[in-house]
């Protein structure tokens, strides 16, 4: 399938992949961003480990391929605002300048404001084949953000070292052996359809952004590979210092577990999901079916229900992962299977959010809610990742349970 | 650095100090969960030591004591020194209580005074430093 979508920029849906310039891209919002933003700068104490220069660093192969794509500079700047961003524009010869931009907002940021545009100045530094520094930020109430260009070549390093194809044996719905034989009326096709049409890409112009609210969040249209690149770097930098492997995973799976209840929750509460999907709703698990069909539509992957027991088990399986492939194409296969952790997160947010605090009594979503309801280990289910495609799996298989 | 004292902090009274001062600079609260993950990851880093902060109480010692000091200023913008020294209890201290506890099943006695008196040694030094610097 694919979808057209503003002046020369084309999205190709393969695989539950959302391809632009045959790099894949996966929605994911400002909570997610800035909360795996600040997981992988705690690293900063780490020898040999720089996390700002991991978090600018990762993007420059991508604009690398985009150039041997065919990307001119100016589309590049038309992708930055698409993907949403900001607006990112040249002040003089030696500056550039974001009046609005998705990685200024830094909700996450816990202590003392600091520059926090990594992502932005990488981009510069990979466009422009110059280091770039970030010399002004409105994270610390300028009223832009402003980098300068310096004259040193900036060097990339290509990290997506191994071939790693997307599966094209993915099967239909509740189709497939170790299907518990559910159904539902709720019609997928349909859903990620009209998902698949809203307008989820930033704008440029007068009065405009270059930023995607939608949702109740601000979303972005992101490169799978650099979220790939930050979050298993710095794990495996914990790792390697001697952190417990379960104390290293579990803020990057918190991550997903926050970008849940924020976006699905505000997907859940919108109203183009009462428009769309609560239709075709008879049941409660209906909506678990529903919002299963709209992350099809967000580049996550093809994710396929195996299993629903009331209140007690949700299983789900992930074939095209963005993050078992992104973890084929980046190191060797893994030995451990709880590797997804955006999935994990998700898919445990995504049971919180119905078994737990019933999204359905539209509650707000606010801070308190999270920390003293959605949060509140008292009645929280726990997710095991059984399979994994970074561990050599056909397919990512999480099970949510009590 | 003197590391022969052993300090026992009460977790959940920590997070709710360190909460309080962040809501009264007119900063977000954050979830325990979350403090005590990030403080996890960071103590490790920082001090090559895991402690684990889910508990109900730490045992740190002087240099980590410190080290907490630092990263809540420089990781949660909650500078904490008044706090540390009025939450902290030695380990002496502690066993003392527990064993008047165990006497007097009715009245607990938690005498601070001379805990804060040398603690005070320890904080002044150390902010002494900074205002040097």
């Amino acid at each position: 399938m694919t979808a057209v979508v503003s002046w020369s920029l084309q999205a190709t849906a393969i695989g539950g992949h959302n391809l632009i310039a045959g790099l894949s891209r996966v929605f994911h919002c400002n909570h997610y961003n800035a909360y795996l933003q600040m997981t992988v700068l705690l690293t900063q104490y780490l020898e040999n480990h720089q996390p700002a220069q991991l978090l600018t660093e990762a993007v420059m192969p991508l604009i690398d391929s985009l150039v041997q794509y065919g990307y001119s500079q100016s589309q590049l700047l038309a992708e930055f605002s698409y993907c949403g961003f900001g607006i990112l524009q040249p002040v003089d010869e030696h500056t550039w300048k974001t009046a609005t931009s998705h990685y200024s907002q830094a909700i996450y940021l816990h202590g003392k404001p600091s520059k926090s545009c990594y992502f932005t100045t990488g981009y510069l530094q990979g466009m422009l084949h110059k280091v770039v520094t970030e010399t002004h930020c409105q994270v610390e109430g300028a009223t832009e953000d402003r980098f300068e260009v310096h004259d040193q070549v900036a060097n990339t390093t290509n990290y997506l070292t191994y071939e790693f194809p997307l599966s094209t044996e993915i099967p239909a719905r509740f189709d497939f052996p170790g299907s518990q034989g559910l159904s539902t009326r709720v019609d997928e096709e349909k859903i990620i359809t009209a998902v698949r049409t809203l307008p989820l890409y930033g704008r440029v112009g007068e009065h405009e952004t270059g930023l995607i609210n939608a949702f109740g969040v601000v979303l972005t249209n992101h490169f799978a590979d650099y979220y790939n690149r930050i979050s298993y770097e710095t794990y495996h930098a914990m790792l390697k210092m001697g952190m417990p492997a379960a104390e290293s995973k579990e803020m990057f799976v918190q991550a997903g577990h926050i970008c849940a209840f924020n976006t699905f929750g505000g997907i859940m509460s919108s109203p183009e999901w009462y428009a769309v999907v609560t239709n075709y709703c008879e049941h409660r698990e209906d909506w678990l079916h529903g919002m299963i069909a709209v992350i099809n539509a967000l580049g996550w992957g093809v994710f396929r229900i195996e299993n629903i027991v009331v209140e007690t088990e949700f299983t789900v399986r992930v074939y095209n992962s963005y993050e078992g492939i992104g973890y084929r194409r980046l190191y060797p296969v893994a030995t451990d299977k709880n590797i997804s952790f955006l999935g994990m997160g998700a898919i445990l947010g995504l049971v919180h959010l119905l078994w737990k605090v019933d999204i359905r009594q539209r509650p707000a979503l606010t801070q308190e809610f999270y920390v003293k309801q959605f949060n509140n280990p008292d009645n929280s289910y726990t997710v095991e990742q059984t399979h994994a495609i970074a561990a050599g799996d056909d397919y990512d298989r999480f099970v949510v349970s009590k | 650095m003197n590391e022969k004292h052993t300090y026992i902090i009460d977790v959940e009274q920590l997070f709710k100090a360190l909460n309080n001062k962040r809501t009264y600079h007119g900063l977000s609260v954050i979830d325990n969960p979350l403090i005590a993950s990030k403080l996890g990851i960071l103590f490790a880093l920082k001090t090559n030591g895991y402690v684990n902060f889910k508990g109900q109480s730490v045992q740190l010692n002087d240099s980590q004591l410190i080290a907490l000091q630092e990263l809540l200023e420089q990781h949660f913008n909650a500078e904490m020194t008044v706090e540390l020294r009025q939450l902290v209890v030695t380990e002496e201290q502690f066993l003392k209580d527990a064993a008047v506890q165990l006497a007097q099943l009715t009245s607990t006695v938690t005498t601070k005074i001379g805990i804060f008196s040398k603690f005070k040694g320890l904080f002044k030094t150390k902010i002494q430093q900074e205002s040097h610097a």
